[in-house]
C-alpha cells in the first residue's frame, strides 16, 4: 500500500502532464482565445491544498515545461506562473475560507494577473495583443474553476489523498 | 524571497532568449525533444479520424471517389500538356532576354500536427524536421498558395510562422502587371495588408498577388493572396490595400515544404 505522500507524487505529475496536453491540443486559429489557462488553474488548486509542500518552485518548473512544449519564449510562462502562485500563496487563508462564488472572483484576479504578465512579456518581445480578447481566457478560466475543483476533489478522494 | 528570485530568473530567460537567439536556439531545439510525445498525443484524434476515413468507407463511395479523381486527373493532365509547351516557350523567351532560368522546386509533403496555443502568434507545427532536411526559412505551401516559413526546426518537427502573423512580411508582385509590394500580416487570419502602395499605383480589386522572390526567401511565382479592398484616403500618403490569403491557413492539413533557391542548396 502506497503512502499518501507517494500518491501525491503520483497524481500531481499526471495531472500536470494532462493539463499540458490540453494546453497544446490544437484549436482552430481563431478559437485559441477561448482556451482556459488550465495549468495555472491546476497549480492554484494544488498550492491551495498543499501549501506546505508545493509552491513557486513547482510553478517555475511547470512554467518552463509549458514554454518548451508550446514553443513560446523560454521563461514566459514560468514568469507568469511564479507571480500568480506567489499572490495565491499570500492570499491562501482568505481563499480557503471563501465560498465558491468568492473563489471564482479571486481566480479571475489570479488568472488575470497571470495573463497580464504573460502578455506583458509577449509585448516586450514585440507581439501585438488585442486588449479586448485578453479578457476571454481570464473569464473562461474562472468559469472553469468550479469544474476543475470538483474534478480534482473527486480524484483526491478517490486516491485517498490526505486533506493536508 | 524565493518567488522573487525565480521570477527574476524567468524574466532574465525571456530577455536572454530574445537577445541571444543564436546561442539559445540550438539549445532550445535540443530541449524540444520533450515536446514530441505531447504533439504525438494531441495528434491522435486527427490521425484516428484520417484512419477512420480511410478504412470505414463503403465500396460505392470508394468507386465514386475513384471516378471523380480520374476525371480530375484527366483535366489536370490536359492542362499539363499546355504547360509543357508554355514552359518551353518561357525558357526560350528567357534565353532571348538573357535572364535566369526558372528552376523547378523540389517539395516535401508534410502534415500539420499542431497549432501554437499562444493566440498572439500564428504559428503551426508540421511533422517534418531537420532529419528530413527542413531548414529555418523554408517556405511552406498548401494546394492553394503560400502559407508561411519555418522559424524553428528540430530533428522531429518544425514550427512555421504563417504569412498572416503580425510579425511577418513578404515581398509580392501583382500578377497582372508586375508591380511590387510588401504584404504584411495583420494578425487576422483572413487579411494581409500591402505596405507603402502609393495612391497612383495600378492595383485593382481581384488582382492576384504572387511571391516576387525578392528577399530570396520565398520562390518566385507562388500565389499569395487576392486583393479584396482598396481605400484611397486623400489624407494619407499611401492607399490601404487589403488582400485575402489564397492558402487555407485554417484548414489545410496536408502541406508542402519547398526546396528551392540558395538556402536549399546550402542546407542540403
Amino acid at each position: 500500500m502506497a503512502t499518501p505522500g507517494s500518491r501525491i507524487r503520483f497524481l500531481l505529475p499526471i495531472s500536470i502532464v494532462l493539463a499540458l496536453i490540453l494546453m497544446v491540443y490544437p484549436l482552430p486559429l481563431e478559437w485559441r482565445w477561448a482556451r482556459p489557462e488550465l495549468l495555472a488553474l491546476l497549480l492554484i488548486y494544488w498550492v491551495l491544498k498543499y501549501p506546505e509542500q508545493l509552491g513557486v518552485g513547482l510553478a517555475f518548473l511547470a512554467g518552463l515545461a509549458q514554454d518548451l512544449i508550446q514553443g513560446s519564449v523560454l521563461g514566459q510562462h514560468a514568469f507568469a506562473l511564479v507571480i500568480a502562485i506567489y499572490i495565491c500563496q499570500l492570499s491562501i487563508q482568505r481563499l480557503r475560507s471563501y465560498g465558491m462564488a468568492q473563489q471564482v472572483a479571486w481566480v479571475i484576479l489570479l488568472v488575470g494577473l497571470h495573463n497580464l504578465f504573460l502578455y506583458w512579456s509577449a509585448v516586450m518581445i514585440g507581439r501585438q495583443v488585442p486588449i479586448l480578447l485578453f479578457w476571454a481566457p481570464v473569464l473562461i478560466s474562472a468559469a472553469m474553476w468550479p469544474l476543475l475543483r470538483g474534478a480534482m476533489d473527486f480524484l483526491r478522494r478517490y486516491f485517498r489523498l490526505p486533506a493536508a | 524571497m524565493r518567488a522573487f528570485i525565480l521570477a527574476l530568473i524567468a524574466l532574465v530567460l525571456v530577455v536572454a532568449s530574445s537577445l541571444f537567439r543564436a546561442q539559445v536556439d540550438p539549445l532550445k531545439s535540443q530541449l524540444d525533444v520533450i515536446a514530441v510525445p505531447f504533439y504525438w498525443v494531441t495528434d491522435l484524434p486527427g490521425r484516428f479520424d484520417a484512419w477512420f476515413d480511410d478504412s470505414m468507407v463503403s465500396r460505392e463511395a470508394l468507386q465514386q471517389e475513384n471516378r471523380s479523381l480520374k476525371g480530375e486527373l484527366l483535366i489536370l493532365q490536359r492542362k499539363l500538356q499546355q504547360f509543357a509547351t508554355l514552359a518551353a516557350d518561357n525558357a526560350r523567351l528567357r534565353q532571348l532576354m538573357n535572364s535566369a532560368e526558372l528552376v523547378h522546386d523540389r517539395v516535401l509533403i508534410a502534415e500539420l500536427i499542431g497549432v501554437s496555443p499562444d493566440p498572439t502568434e500564428q504559428v503551426v507545427v508540421v511533422n517534418k524536421g531537420s532529419e528530413q532536411g527542413v531548414f529555418v526559412g523554408q517556405p511552406l505551401l498548401d494546394a492553394y498558395g503560400l502559407m508561411g516559413q519555418v522559424i524553428e526546426v528540430n530533428p522531429y518537427f518544425s514550427r512555421v510562422l504563417l504569412i498572416t502573423d503580425s510579425n511577418h512580411a513578404l515581398p509580392v508582385q501583382i500578377n497582372r502587371n508586375g508591380v511590387r509590394a510588401v504584404a504584411e500580416g495583420s494578425g487576422d487570419l483572413y487579411e494581409l495588408k500591402l505596405r507603402h502602395v502609393s495612391n497612383t499605383v495600378d492595383v485593382k480589386v481581384g488582382d492576384l498577388l504572387v511571391s516576387s522572390g525578392l528577399g530570396q526567401r520565398f520562390p518566385v511565382g507562388y500565389p499569395v493572396a487576392d486583393v479584396i479592398s482598396i481605400l484611397h484616403d486623400p489624407g494619407k500618403s499611401f492607399a490601404t490595400v487589403i488582400a485575402r490569403p489564397k492558402a487555407q491557413l485554417n484548414r489545410s492539413r496536408h502541406v508542402l515544404l519547398a526546396f528551392s533557391g540558395k538556402q536549399a542548396s546550402e542546407a542540403r
